[in-house]
């Protein structure tokens, strides 16, 4: 049995953290939590830094993109080739993510529980299916990793360990803190906002600190004035010092200031803004380790090959193809702040996936595909992940799973994925946190879902 | 004011519930509040007093009607002393942000707390409870508990019309519940009360046959959705486990009563729903979401219907029995009318809205979370003749919202400082020793900010210009605002809404957002520019500052800190005065 002490840094370690002080703590409440070990072993890699969780929401046609099939609704322009041993691409949609597949792996026989837009994307962010009547105190899988971060954190680090990119404008909602203390609360960031507000340039800083110092004085006149009035009060004081930290540490402004070659390269949207702000945050080394970035709107039931229709795969494919690309380019040739001979992609997993795939074969009476959850693929990439490599196989027009390709007869899960992002993070996601509100025990990856038991073994054959 | 209790009239709106999740995980985990060290409490004690303005509230605390006959008898009971009343600035304050939304004017504090009416408090808020702002603000709360959204379909407007209506007559409430459940509809974009039903409607297939179809709202699980609404609401009940499994062998600790239940007798509170179909409506040989025929000309419950959202069920035909007595519509008796009379006859009906609204005023339920009751735990309520009382009061009064909140808001318990002499233990939260603060909502901060700067919004509405984020149908705005008020919490309305958490995004958007910096500029009707041009005197401008974004005055050091800040630069000075008064915690508290 784990201790309070484990999860929970000690109150001289709150002292010492960028993210928040003492009295944030207790403001926040630290109840004692009791975690401890399932009983299962398993050893976490450790071999990621940081982690890139890029959402394709909304469910991308799968078999269009990394699991491509040649049928009845497949449109005559797409100009496929062969790009790698067994992966054709298409350079009308992806032009230049094609270069960049030698460097990711792909699952190609992965299987949801959910078919659902909200569960399913919900399924992806908690590592488990919805289940309404505990909902409330399931906290996501980055505010996990916020909690078992923090003893990681460094004195430099201001930056919140769990960012979220462009969540609004996606339907996710599944980002919640559940039952941990707040402070282990994603940070969502608008990216249009964020890039317009986020960069102070002097004149504004100074004006900032300025006012900062008034500020400063007229709550100094009665330093309890707000603990007296209770415990949220009190910790609304470390957000403030948190947040100013942050617009005065000269990093975070930079990484929200883009240069105009980048917008060019990454292309000017939200998405690209998003992978421009995750490469930039990430850079920075500051203390932010999990990334979500929502590209949201792939839902396409109706029209998905018609150029006048409002969305349609073509138009949210020249989003994707710079944005992603560029974020893969970016991220192999950045130097690791902390490791020059690695860069940073070397320690930072990439994951890229919608919450399920689209129905293969011919379209529907809209001309769209419909949700198809019984097969469909994701990408992996980065901190040591074997690059080429393609696990599992669909059958021949990507509806079922022909070959699960990894160790196990069943094929790998939504639970198999969030697995691998703790274990690549170096956190045991067997831990089971027992004293939750509703008296049901926690565990990270839950190997009991309504639809029985799940192997919760992260997908080791990404690796070498 | 009585509204006729003419059931033809399809009004209706309902209300309630919604977890508020994260402040339910606070109560539940209260942390141990760790007050500095004596001495130095000491201390700060004497400093602060030596700083407040004189206190108007020495002296014995009233027992100002029955709510106080129970709170102050079970602290005296548990030997716990109460913080003194709240001071008329406090009063002022606190009261107006709860019924009205947003702080009040200058004017309002000073004339308030200069007058010597001894009943001022009670005036002041029946005033509150008899104006627009009031009926816009609960409203919108109603709004956000139905999550009245786009799957309304143009029926979200007509909806919150219809819920000002209920709210400017003061409807009786179980008419209210009554309407929403029995509602039908040709359509619900002409019949308001038909939107709950429409709201809580699960799609179903993306490609209908034709506009006949019953199969693009997914008849069963609508069913199932407006059950579990229904008893969240109204009743304070969580349905949702028991809709897929039994509570036996799973819900011992989480909730002895339901744990009793099983899921046919969830199938049987459903089955009231059984006969109500809902179509979506067809034009251009496309099905127009939003739109729906409500009627019950459907077939009955049967669990032997495809699920999309639920686990599979079992069994078959289910006849309708309330769960909570078992009782059957009588013959000839519409089963949804018999539901709505079975659900507002029964004592949990006014218990559950009672609880609801004082857990809205008071900061925590009597009953905790307030939407999920356990009715077979007896040590669930911290006050369970207060409830009963409170109830009771509500029922023979006509179910009167209006008069509930009043109840509430006269006691001496609401009126207590939110400052507690001595030391403060986790304990007291229950017993309500003190006031409880809450962060305001985002619409509240929103519209405070506006009421502090005089520079209110411009949003549109059907055409019109509106001031306040209050008067909004929903979250509305784009860009900054949009940005602004979603981190504040604004509900999007897919989930329940949750109580306000502070962020350090949100102490980053006071200190930077647009929503703050571009109200603080002197220029225009700004209430700097105002007071600049007003005042030539400084120490008025503080003042005004003062009053008008934190609703009291300076204290004596504040106001020299505030005077040296004007005066190498009276414009840079006071603009930065207020933005520094507007990043005062206080200021995002009601307290």
């Amino acid at each position: 049995m784990r201790t309070v002490g484990d999860i929970y840094p000690s109150r001289r370690d709150l002292l010492k953290f960028g993210g928040l002080g003492l009295a944030g703590a207790a403001a926040e409440g630290i109840w004692p939590l009791h975690a401890a070990a399932s009983g299962s072993k398993v050893t976490p890699r450790g071999n990621a830094r940081n982690v890139i969780f890029f959402e394709l929401s909304g469910a991308i046609s799968h078999v269009e993109g990394w699991d491509f099939k040649e049928t009845a609704g497949t449109p005559k322009d797409l100009d496929m080739r062969p790009v790698a041993r067994d992966l054709y691409m298409s350079q009308l949609l992806f032009p230049r993510l094609s270069k960049q597949m030698s460097k990711f792996a792909i699952v190609r026989s992965l299987l949801s529980h959910e078919e659902v837009h909200f569960r399913g994307q919900y399924y992806l962010q908690t590592g488990r299916q919805l289940n309404l009547a505990f909902a409330k105190e399931i906290p996501s899988v980055g505010s996990v990793i916020g909690m078992e971060l923090e003893s990681r954190r460094r004195e430099k680090d201001t930056f919140p360990t769990y960012l979220s990119l462009n969540l609004d404008k996606g339907a996710a909602g599944a980002l919640a803190a559940g039952f941990l203390p707040p402070r282990f609360s994603v940070v969502d960031i608008n990216p249009e906002s964020a890039v317009k507000g986020g960069a102070l340039d002097e004149k504004a800083v100074q004006l900032l600190e300025e006012r900062w110092r008034l500020l400063k004085a007229l709550r100094d006149t009665d330093r309890s004035r707000a603990p007296a009035l209770g415990r949220d009060m009190a910790g609304y004081l470390d957000y403030y010092d948190t947040a100013h930290r942050l617009l005065t540490d000269d990093r975070w402004p930079a990484s929200f200031r883009l240069a105009e070659a980048d917008k060019q390269r990454y292309g000017n949207t939200s998405v690209g803004v998003s992978a421009m702000l995750a490469r930039n945050v990430l850079a920075q080394d500051a203390g932010t380790h999990y990334v979500h970035i929502c590209h949201p709107g792939w839902d396409h039931h109706v029209q998905i090959w018609d150029r006048s229709a409002p969305s349609h795969h073509y138009k949210l494919c020249e989003e994707l193809d710079p944005a992603l690309s560029s974020l893969m380019e970016d991220l192999a040739s950045t130097p690791s702040k902390i490791n020059p001979t690695r860069t940073l992609l070397d320690e930072t997993l990439v994951v890229v996936m919608g919450e399920f795939g689209r129905t293969p074969g011919a379209l529907n009476n809209m001309g769209g595909r419909d949700h198809h959850n019984k097969c469909f693929p994701a990408l992996f990439a980065g901190a040591g992940v074997a690059a080429g490599r393609i696990i599992g196989r669909s059958d021949k027009d990507g509806v079922t799973c022909a070959e699960t390709g990894w160790h196990r007869k069943e094929q790998p899960r939504i639970e198999n994925v969030v697995a691998s992002v703790y274990s690549a993070l170096g956190i045991d996601w067997t831990k089971e946190i027992r004293n939750t509100p509703s008296g049901r025990a926690f565990t990270f990856v839950d190997p009991l879902g309504p639809n029985g038991y799940i192997p919760t073994d992260e997908i080791s054959a990404l690796y070498a | 004011m009585h509204y006729p209790r003419v059931s033809v009239f399809v009004l209706g709106f309902a209300a309630v519930g919604c977890a508020l999740a994260q402040d339910q995980m606070n109560q539940a985990h209260a942390p141990i509040f760790r007050p500095p060290p004596s001495k130095e409490l000491g201390r700060l004690t004497d400093r602060v007093a030596s700083q407040l303005p004189p206190a108007t509230t020495a002296g014995p605390i009233a027992r100002r009607n029955f709510v106080d006959q129970h709170i102050f008898a079970k602290l005296a009971a548990e030997k716990v002393s109460p913080a003194p009343l709240a001071t008329d600035h406090e009063f002022v304050r606190r009261v107006t942000l709860d019924l009205a939304g947003r702080v009040p004017t200058p004017d309002e504090v000073r004339n308030f707390a200069a007058s010597r009416a001894p009943r001022k408090r009670d005036q002041l808020i029946d005033r509150l409870l008899d104006s627009e702002a009031f009926v816009d603000k609960f409203a919108y709360y109603f709004m956000d508990l139905f999550r009245a959204n786009g799957k309304m379909g143009r029926g979200q407007e007509l909806f919150h019309y219809w819920m000002k209506e209920n709210l400017r007559v003061d409807r009786p409430y179980d008419d209210v519940a009554r309407s929403m459940i029995a509602a039908s509809a040709k359509s619900n974009h002409v019949v308001a009360a038909a939107n709950v039903i429409a709201r809580e409607h699960v799609q179903g297939k993306a490609q209908p046959d034709d506009a006949e179809d019953w199969g693009m709202v997914q008849q069963l699980d609508t069913h199932d959705e407006l059950n579990v609404l229904y008893a969240q609401r109204f009743l304070g009940l969580n349905l949702s486990c028991i809709s897929c499994h039994d509570g036996q062998a799973h819900l011992e600790k989480v909730n002895t009563w339901l744990s009793r239940k099983r899921r046919v007798d969830f199938f049987r509170n459903s089955a009231f729903m059984g006969r109500n179909r809902y179509l979506m409506y067809w034009e251009d040989g496309k099905p127009q979401s939003g739109e729906f025929l409500i009627d019950d000309a459907g077939p009955g419950y049967n669990t032997k219907g495809a699920s999309m959202i639920r686990v599979p069920r079992f069994g078959g035909a289910s006849d309708p029995a309330f769960i909570m007595t078992g009782e059957k519509p009588q013959p000839g008796e519409e089963p949804r009318e018999a539901l709505g009379r079975m659900l507002t006859a029964h004592p949990q009906f006014a218990r559950a809205t009672a609880n609801m609204l004082w857990a809205k005023l008071m900061g925590t339920g009597i009953v905790e979370p307030f939407d999920d009751f356990d009715l077979d735990n007896p040590n669930q309520a911290s006050h369970p003749e207060l409830l009963d009382a409170l109830a009771a009061d509500f029922r023979g009064n006509g179910h009167s919202l209006r008069r509930l909140i009043r109840t509430i808001c006269q006691s001496s318990a609401y009126q207590l400082s939110a400052r507690y002499p001595g030391e403060w233990k986790e304990s007291y939260t229950r017993l309500y020793a003190r006031k409880l603060v809450r962060q305001l909502t985002a619409e509240e901060v929103h519209d405070s900010i506006a009421a502090a700067t005089t520079r209110p919004a411009d949003f549109q509405a059907r055409g019109q210009q509106r001031s306040w984020a209050m008067q909004m149908s929903g979250p509305t705005g784009g860009g900054d605002v949009k940005h602004f008020m979603s981190t504040f919490g604004q509900s999007n309305r897919s989930n329940p809404p949750k109580n306000p958490v502070g962020s350090p995004l949100q102490a980053m958007l006071m200190m930077q957002s647009p929503v703050i910096g571009e109200r603080v500029v002197a220029e225009k009707d700004s209430r700097v520019q105002r007071l600049l041009d007003a005042y030539s005197d400084n120490g008025r401008v503080v003042d005004e500052l003062f009053m008008a974004t934190l609703s009291r005055p300076a204290t004596a050091t504040e106001k020299e800190i505030s005077l040296a800040a004007l005066k190498p630069d009276r414009v840079r000075g006071a603009q930065n005065l207020q933005w520094a008064l507007l990043n005062q915690v206080e200021f995002l508290f009601n307290y």
